[in-house]
């Protein structure tokens, strides 16, 4: 069983909920009971100041210190998990992580202490990119509200001092003892909420925060989303099993960018990939895929992609490499497939209203999944061939090029009558990456993100990529 | 101009039962399956994107223990995919495939080391796998590619 990130902070809410509402409706059973309740209580906090830390790493709190204009959440934050680090002190590990998790309270800061390590799964020891969605907290947005949810509850653990505080003295615990602990926690509590952004009175710029907020949200849900970066594949259930491999497969077809492994047979599987996930997709839609016109409107941007992933399946498949292919990546096209086959086969007749009604939901949405995967995958293997070209790894049988191509190029004319191999002229280079291109942007989504950074994707030197394959396209 | 079938008919006649052989006609049999893809009904393009998968990898799987055959056997192809009729276009894919599998079966009647014994017995199981998409089951997307 594998959580996200958003239901490990949704279990931390609802055990501090719990733990304020039963030490709100009675009191300890024992001095003992008490005394473990503020232990944990001051693991919570803790735990608290430790995730902020994993959402904002030293560096980037050096750099909020060190700018002219911080963003007040983040100021707050440092704030606040400065003043808990002070109350709890530096001891590691914390006195409550010495026991088995009893009370809510430790259990709310099991799973804090849980998300953060799920989050660090996403980087490696030198804070470098582990998964494509490594870089969701570089949105300094997304990375405000993460932070501003936290300040929430930290507000609401604070709202409960006075009365664990009570609670406590009513079951003899010395009065220091509950003071040193307890001391009144009032000035992390301003500071919570100024990183919860509760009294934020700010007027917001007129016609101006649609966009960010709603990208914010967006980047929030992204990383609420956010799982272990490897998975293990659930086979209970087809449609979990299917989403468990297309995260594999984006993973991995994300990894040939900084490990390649030299080969064409690794993209040709993805383009096999990119056709079965479109063909069936359009298929669970209703589309009658016997037919060669389209079936509708609505549906014809899948279409489209299908054939144009089956168009670079077709020019990949006239180019030689040294390398084998990702045997992973060929397990789970081959274990897609057969589940696609199964729950969406494309030669079901759909009823003629379509097949809405029936709609298997969950289906959809790990299909609708895989096609934004899909397009993930399109603008990293367009890089990807795009190096490999570069750096003299592909190659075409000499026979297979035409006349046109070996014009002017005395190495490809020798080819030509030999036979042997022969560089891959620019021309077929072109052709790969003009289809890449079209596949890069959502076939539902009219324009492309907003500057959404692709994890580990330096897009600047991804642009310079883009931009010499096109000067050399024109030589 | 030269139907698929006449060239599948000669390629058959002229590709020798070694190694060469059978890394052109398998070869031939991916580009024309690839070819036959792009302008057949998505619902039978997808499965025979399938079969040319499936052939790319039985080319490879020779091409892993012959590192040289690219560079050494002619590359040929049946054809452009123009007018096609696509029963007798799978039928000339059909006859390339079938002809490939013939000559790996000589072949592995001849001495050969452990590896090349392994090369070809994955080859014959992409070979068939993709005879059976390509003859069998065309259009019924129902592949079970015998591929574990």
């Amino acid at each position: 069983m594998s959580a996200t990130y958003g239901e490990l902070l949704a279990a931390a809410a609802d055990a501090v909920a719990e733990a304020i509402l039963a030490v709100g409706r009675r009191r300890f059973d024992s001095p003992v009971d008490a005394a473990q309740a503020l232990v944990d209580f001051h693991g919570l906090l803790d735990a608290l100041a430790g995730h902020t830390w994993v959402l904002l790493t030293p560096e980037q709190a050096e750099g909020v210190r060190a700018s002219q204009g911080p963003h007040r959440v983040e100021v707050a934050a440092i704030a606040m998990a400065e003043a808990i680090g002070t109350l709890t002190g530096s001891g590691r590990p914390n006195p409550a992580l010495h026991t088995e998790p009893v009370t809510s309270w430790a259990r709310a800061a099991r799973c804090l202490r849980a998300a953060g390590d799920l989050l660090a799964t996403h980087h490696n020891p030198g804070h470098g990119p582990r998964s494509p969605d490594a870089d969701i907290l570089d949105d300094a947005d997304v990375r405000a509200s993460a932070l501003s949810r936290l300040g929430h509850l930290t507000v609401t653990l604070l709202d409960a001092e006075d009365t664990l505080a009570l609670r406590a003295l009513q079951t003899g615990l010395h009065p220091a003892t509950v003071r040193r602990v307890l001391p009144g926690l009032t000035h992390i509590a301003d500071l919570a909420r100024t990183t919860a952004g509760i009294e934020t009175t700010e007027p917001v710029a007129p016609g101006g925060a649609a966009g960010p907020a709603s990208d914010a949200a967006a980047g929030l849900a992204r990383l609420d989303n956010l799982g272990l970066v490897t998975p293990p594949i659930r086979t209970d259930h087809p449609v979990a099993e299917l989403t468990d491999r297309y995260t594999r497969v984006r993973l991995h077809a994300w990894q040939l960018l900084e490990t390649p492994d030299y080969s064409i047979t690794t993209l040709r599987d993805l383009a096999v990939l990119g056709v079965a996930t479109h063909a069936h997709t359009a298929a669970l839609h209703g589309a009658d895929l016997t037919r060669p016109d389209a079936p509708n409107r609505l549906l014809k941007p899948l279409l489209d992609r299908a054939r144009a992933w089956q168009a670079l399946h077709h020019t990949l498949t006239g180019l030689i490499t040294a390398g084998p292919g990702d045997a992973v990546i060929r397990e789970d096209l081959i274990a897609i497939t057969r589940i696609l086959q199964t729950l969406a086969p494309i030669t079901t007749t759909a009823p003629p209203g379509g097949r809405t009604a029936g709609l298997d939901r969950p289906l959809a949405e790990a299909l609708n999944g895989a096609i934004a995967t899909m397009t993930d995958i399109a603008r990293w293997n367009s890089i990807t061939l795009d190096r490999l070209a570069r750096s003299g790894h592909v190659h075409v049988p000499g026979r297979a090029l035409t006349g046109e191509q070996v014009t002017d190029r005395p190495d490809l004319a020798t080819a030509r009558l030999t036979g042997h191999l022969a560089p891959a002229p620019d021309e077929n280079r072109r052709a790969v990456t003009a289809t890449y291109q079209t596949l890069r942007t959502h076939p539902f989504q009219p324009n492309p993100p907003a500057a959404e950074p692709a994890a580990g994707i330096d897009h600047t030197a991804d642009a310079r990529v883009i931009t010499r394959a096109a000067q050399s396209g024109a030589r | 101009m030269v139907t698929w079938d006449e060239s599948a008919k000669v390629l058959v006649e002229r590709a020798d039962a070694d190694w060469e052989g059978i890394w052109t006609l398998t070869y031939a049999a991916g580009r024309a399956t690839d070819d036959l893809a792009v302008v057949s009904p998505m619902a039978d393009a997808v499965e025979l994107t399938y079969a040319a998968m499936d052939l790319c990898e039985a080319r490879e799987e020779l091409e892993w223990v012959r590192p040289d055959l690219p560079a050494r056997c002619p590359a040929v192809t049946v054809g452009p995919p123009d007018n096609l009729d696509a029963d007798s276009a799978r039928d000339a894919v059909s006859r390339l495939i079938t002809a490939a599998l013939a000559r790996t079966e000589a072949l592995l009647g001849c001495d050969l080391d452990l590896a090349d014994l392994a090369c070809l017995t994955r080859t014959t199981t992409q070979l068939h796998s993709a005879r059976r998409i390509v003859h069998g089951t065309a259009g019924t997307a129902t592949t079970n590619r015998g591929r574990a």
